[in-house]
C-alpha cells in the first residue's frame, strides 16, 4: 500500500520535472549545458594490448576542448578538444620517451591531436553515440564514442565517460605492428560544470 | 708449489665483475618478465638489462682473450671432477658468449624498434632486419639459454664451495697461494 502509493508520487514529481525540463522558455537556459574541457576536470587516457608485454596505459595530459550539451536537442551537442601530443604520459620517463619518440607517436612531426564532434545521437536513457572527426597523425578519421551519462538526470555537474576505439592502420601510425595491436581504445572521463 | 701458475690479477677481477653482471643481468631478466606489474619500470629494467648484456658480453671477450694468453692454474682433483670442471667452464663461456648474442639479435628484429643504448647514451646498431618470426625464436631461444645459464651456474658455484679447503676457491678470489 505505502509502498504503491509512493511510486505514484515519484512518477508524478518525475512527470512535472519532465514538463518543466521540456516546456517553456524558464527551462530553455538549463536545457544547455556549456563546459570547457581541461585536465582539471577531464582525465583523456588509451589503452593497447601487446604480445608478450602486458596491456600499456598511458594519458595526454595537456590538451583544451569546449562542450556543448543541448538536452532537449542532443543533436545540437558538440564537443572539441585538442590535444599536445607531446603531453603523452605511460608512467616512466624511458617508456614516455620511447613513446614520443619517431619511433612511435613521432610527436616533433605530429605536435597536436585533434577532435571535433560531427553527429551526436542518443542511443539511451543515459547514452549517446558520439561521432566526430580526428585528426592524428596527419590523417583525419571519424572515430564513434560511446559516451555514458553518470550523472542523474538534471544533476550538475554532468558527469559522463566516453570510450571509443581506434584503428591505428587507418592513420597510417603503424608502428610496433603486430606486436603493439592494431586497435587502441580511448576513454575519457570528464566532469561538465557549467560555465 | 709456490712457483704454480696462477690466476692473474686481470683474469681475478673480470672473473668477479663478469659474476657480478651476470647476477644482475639474470636478476632483471626475471623482475621485468615476472616480478614488476608497473609498466615505467619493467621498461626501465629491459633498457638496464640490454647494458648489462652488452657489459657481459664485452667482459667474456676480454677473458677469453686473457685466457688464451695465460697459463692455468693445474688441475689437483680427480680426473672426473676435472672433467666436469671442465665442461662446466665450457658451457659457461658458450653460454654467456651466445645469451648476449642472441638478445642483441631479438632487439634488432624486433617490431617494436626500440633504440637501445647502452648505459643510457651509447647507442647500440641492429644486427638484423626487422623480422616478427626471426625476433619470437630469438627471444625464445634467449630465455631458455638464461634458464640453462642459471642451471650451470648453480653446478658451478657448487664445485667452488666444494672446493673451499683445497684453496681452488680462494685463488680466483686472492693473490697468494692457488
Amino acid at each position: 500500500m505505502v509502498k504503491c502509493r509512493r511510486s505514484t508520487l515519484m512518477r508524478t514529481a518525475l512527470g512535472l520535472v519532465l514538463l518543466t525540463m521540456s516546456t517553456g522558455p524558464l527551462s530553455a537556459a538549463a536545457d544547455v549545458l556549456s563546459a570547457a574541457i581541461t585536465p582539471a576536470n577531464t582525465r583523456i587516457g588509451f589503452t593497447i594490448n601487446g604480445i608478450g608485454w602486458p596491456q600499456t596505459k598511458g594519458i595526454f595530459a595537456a590538451f583544451r576542448g569546449r562542450l556543448r550539451v543541448d538536452f532537449a536537442n542532443p543533436a545540437k551537442s558538440f564537443v572539441a578538444v585538442k590535444i599536445q601530443a607531446a603531453s603523452v604520459d605511460a608512467g616512466g620517463s624511458s617508456i614516455t620517451a620511447y613513446i614520443r619518440s619517431s619511433a612511435m607517436l613521432d610527436v616533433a612531426q605530429h605536435p597536436v591531436v585533434d577532435f571535433r564532434s560531427t553527429s551526436v545521437r542518443r542511443t539511451g536513457a543515459q547514452t549517446v553515440a558520439l561521432t566526430g572527426l580526428l585528426s592524428f597523425f596527419g590523417a583525419v578519421h571519424p572515430v564513434t564514442f560511446t559516451v555514458r551519462v553518470l550523472s542523474k538526470p538534471g544533476q550538475r555537474p554532468l558527469a559522463f565517460v566516453a570510450t571509443g576505439a581506434i584503428q591505428r592502420s587507418a592513420f597510417g601510425f603503424n608502428s610496433g605492428q603486430p606486436l603493439i595491436s592494431d586497435t587502441a581504445r580511448i576513454t575519457i572521463a570528464s566532469i561538465g560544470r557549467g560555465l | 708449489m709456490s712457483d704454480r701458475p696462477r690466476w692473474s690479477r686481470a683474469q681475478r677481477w673480470s672473473h668477479q665483475l663478469s659474476g657480478a653482471v651476470i647476477l644482475a643481468a639474470l636478476v632483471s631478466a626475471i623482475a621485468m618478465n615476472r616480478l614488476v606489474s608497473d609498466q615505467g619500470l619493467r621498461f626501465t629494467l629491459y633498457q638496464v638489462h640490454k647494458t648489462l648484456g652488452i657489459v657481459a658480453l664485452v667482459l667474456v671477450l676480454w677473458r677469453i682473450g686473457l685466457r688464451w694468453r695465460a697459463v692455468l692454474p693445474e688441475p689437483i682433483s680427480p680426473a672426473w671432477q676435472n672433467a666436469l670442471s671442465i665442461g662446466t667452464h665450457r658451457l659457461l663461456y658458450g653460454l654467456i658468449f651466445v645469451i648476449p648474442l642472441t638478445g642483441w639479435a631479438l632487439i634488432s628484429a624486433s617490431p617494436l624498434k626500440i633504440p637501445t643504448r647502452i648505459f643510457g647514451l651509447l647507442p647500440l646498431p641492429d644486427m638484423l632486419p626487422t623480422s616478427l618470426p626471426l625476433y619470437l625464436a630469438l627471444l625464445k631461444a634467449h630465455a631458455w639459454l638464461g634458464w640453462a645459464l642459471g642451471a650451470v651456474l648453480v653446478l658451478h658455484v657448487s664445485g667452488a664451495l666444494a672446493h673451499i679447503r683445497d684453496g681452488t676457491f680462494a685463488s680466483i678470489w686472492r693473490e697468494g697461494k692457488g
